[in-house]
């Protein structure tokens, strides 16, 4: 059988006796058994045994890759669906890449509150996500992975409220790269890139809470956030069309601080200088994995979050594709 | 000519070849209990068959004295017994490595694009148990870096001169890098079944009987638990999935005992061994119990 040919060529190559090997040399022998005896205690059956040869030539069929999409794939959903187009600023660190993952967890775990999972043409690029974000939970270094690129990447999900509900909703989140952020602040030709997020239907630009809770870097992270809105406003990448929100991210370690006025900092000076120059302006607060579990639940503001991204579901149809894809997942029929 | 043509998949170590095994020794012998018989065997790998059915019949754990290199697809022409309609089972890899593969190559073979593009029916295997049906979430991380206090230094390479606590063991290679394996089962399984809706935009629903295998050890901790429950619980995200594609996939869940007992248990295999064959399979549809083995399969073709 072909396909799993495909096994034995992809897959771990085995030796002339048929034995799992680690090197490269490939079967000469059409059947193998193995004896009882190359088996270990415990070790599964179901998993031994799928590597076949063959010498006849494999014409393969490609699927789509599951990894994130580009600015020229998502019409790849947008031509089937109306889709919700998200953008997630911040800086570096300031967990726009945790949002995402852990909003994947949550379905891996259960329904999302109302929210059921009714798919993803993405899951490795959310996989990917959610591995790393784990990683970085313990390793300082390991986020780099996950926001090097400068590329703007959209994840794709597919979410009901009830299971009856005819047609999903589905979202396109984009978090763009921190340093890509923090360039466009003090950059013209930095912002310009960004005008891509013109035809977006939410901006949530994410300010890091821990930053806030540390009296030293406070006024810098409120200043870095405000002069990319001025300069985004300024630069015409947001308008009266624009839906802000203003995140601010690991909410436990503010909630209560002494010294830390949320609406004197944060939710008074954003109104004041940017409120006209928007189309909304709005003030979340997450702590989607907080430090201890033992006040805050994981996952904590996420819905309000995605409750406020859903609130523009009527727009989704202003969304036109712009071309046709050929890409077999047009057949999706969520 | 048959009139369906019904398609056996799941992950590796879930179930399918076990139930395979109990199937064909069954078939063979004409199970009183059985909805379905043997029409003919128009293909495949019989020696296979009957080597593992073998093996189910002796109580030895299926499959591990033999692994053919090619057996490559096997089907079954099964009969109804009621209806005299003929259905044909298709089995296009007994190890579930094939699925593993297409998930992580992100490619399939023309001849399997064919078999399973014919295949409007499905019958899915999942293992309640498997380690690996929900991902570790950062909650289970923070659970893990406790009881593995030195995993920062291990990670970083920088063990030495460090006491590791008693239980502390290495994580797995290269850890910094993601790799498909990470992936949960339950994910790949959602994957597996978007293949299936997005390459060939079927008209009609998939019809798919979802398969919980090792019922009889579900039964031991939930007594009054359906099949459709536990897949709930146990395997969340493919739970919606599927609720939420109705319209694309119509599903029935089942649980099924098909190896019957624990064969490390001699006691057990003793009063087991002195019974017939057909008494050692259980199928529940969350509604009946049955020693059909063939239910599943008999409702696919309905």
């Amino acid at each position: 059988m072909a396909d799993t040919d495909k096994v034995a060529q992809t897959g771990t190559p085995t030796n002339n006796k048929g034995k799992i090997s680690t090197g490269v040399e490939k079967s000469e022998q059409d059947d193998f058994y193995l004896e009882e005896d190359d088996f270990e205690p415990g070790e599964d059956s179901e998993n031994e045994g799928a590597e076949r040869s063959s010498d006849q030539p494999i014409n393969m069929i490609s699927l789509f890759k599951g990894e994130e999409l580009t600015i020229e794939q998502i019409t790849d959903v947008t031509y089937r669906f109306p889709a919700t187009k998200i953008y997630i600023l911040g800086e570096h660190d300031s967990g726009k890449t945790t949002i995402l993952a852990t909003l994947f967890e949550m379905f891996q775990a259960a329904p999302f509150h109302d929210f059921h999972y009714a798919g993803s043409l993405t899951q490795i690029g959310f996989e990917r996500r959610c591995f790393y974000s784990r990683l970085a939970s313990k390793n300082d270094d390991a986020d780099t992975e996950r926001t090097k690129a400068e590329e703007f990447h959209f994840l794709h999900i597919a979410i009901k409220k009830s299971y009856s509900e005819k047609q999903a909703t589905h979202l396109l989140i984009s978090d763009i790269a921190g340093e890509k952020i923090k360039r466009a602040k003090s950059n013209t030709q930095d912002m310009e890139d960004l005008a891509i997020i013109t035809d977006s239907h939410h901006i949530s630009f994410v300010i890091d809470g821990e930053k806030l809770a540390e009296i030293k870097t406070r006024q810098a992270v409120l200043t870095q956030a405000k002069t990319f809105v001025r300069k985004a406003i300024d630069e015409k990448i947001m308008d009266n069309q624009t839906r802000l929100a203003i995140v601010v991210s690991k909410w436990d370690l503010l909630e209560g601080l002494e010294g830390f006025d949320y609406n004197l900092l944060i939710v008074n000076p954003f109104t004041r200088d940017f409120q006209s120059s928007l189309g909304e302006l709005n003030f979340l607060k997450i702590a989607v994995r907080p430090d201890s579990f033992d006040v805050f639940k994981l996952g904590h503001g996420l819905l309000d979050l995605l409750n406020f991204w859903l609130k523009v579901e009527e727009r989704a149809n202003e969304i036109a594709p712009q071309q046709k894809s050929l890409r077999m997942i047009n057949n999706l029929i969520f | 000519m048959a009139e369906k043509n019904i398609s056996i998949i799941g992950l590796p170590a879930s179930g399918k070849t076990t139930y395979i095994a109990a199937l064909w020794a069954l078939m063979i012998n004409n199970s009183p209990h059985c909805s379905l018989s043997l029409h003919s065997l128009k293909e495949g790998n019989q020696e296979y068959l009957n080597k593992i059915s073998e093996d189910w019949l002796s109580f030895v754990e299926v499959g591990r004295t033999m692994l053919a290199k090619n057996v490559g697809e096997v089907i079954m022409n099964l009969k109804n017994n009621a209806t005299g309609k003929i259905t044909t089972l298709n089995i296009p890899d007994f190890y579930g490595e094939l699925f593993d593969a297409h998930f992580q190559d992100r490619e399939w073979s023309e001849t399997y694009h064919e078999q399973i593009q014919n295949s409007k029916e499905l019958i899915l295997f999942v293992d309640p148990y498997a380690q690996n049906n929900i991902a570790r979430t950062i909650m289970d991380e923070r659970q893990y870096m406790e009881e593995f206090s030195g995993m920062e230094d291990i990670l970083t390479g920088k063990t030495v001169g460090k006491k590791k606590k008693e239980k502390a063991t290495p994580p797995p290679a290269n850890p910094n890098v993601y790799k498909h394996v990470d992936t949960s089962n339950q994910v790949k399984l959602v994957e597996i079944l978007q293949y299936l809706i997005y390459t060939f935009e079927p008209e009609t629903p998939y019809k798919i009987a979802l398969v919980v295998s090792k019922w009889d050890k579900v039964i031991i901790n939930h007594k009054n638990a359906t099949p459709e429950e536990l897949v709930k619980s146990n395997l969340p995200l493919l739970y919606q999935f599927l609720s939420c594609n109705r319209q694309a996939l119509d599903v029935k869940y089942f649980g099924i005992s098909a190896q019957g007992v624990d064969y490390e248990n001699a006691k057990a295999v003793t009063e087991f061994a002195s019974t017939v064959p057909e008494d050692r399979v259980e199928v529940f549809d969350g509604t009946t119990l049955t020693k059909d083995i063939a239910t599943p399969i008999t409702w696919l073709s309905e």
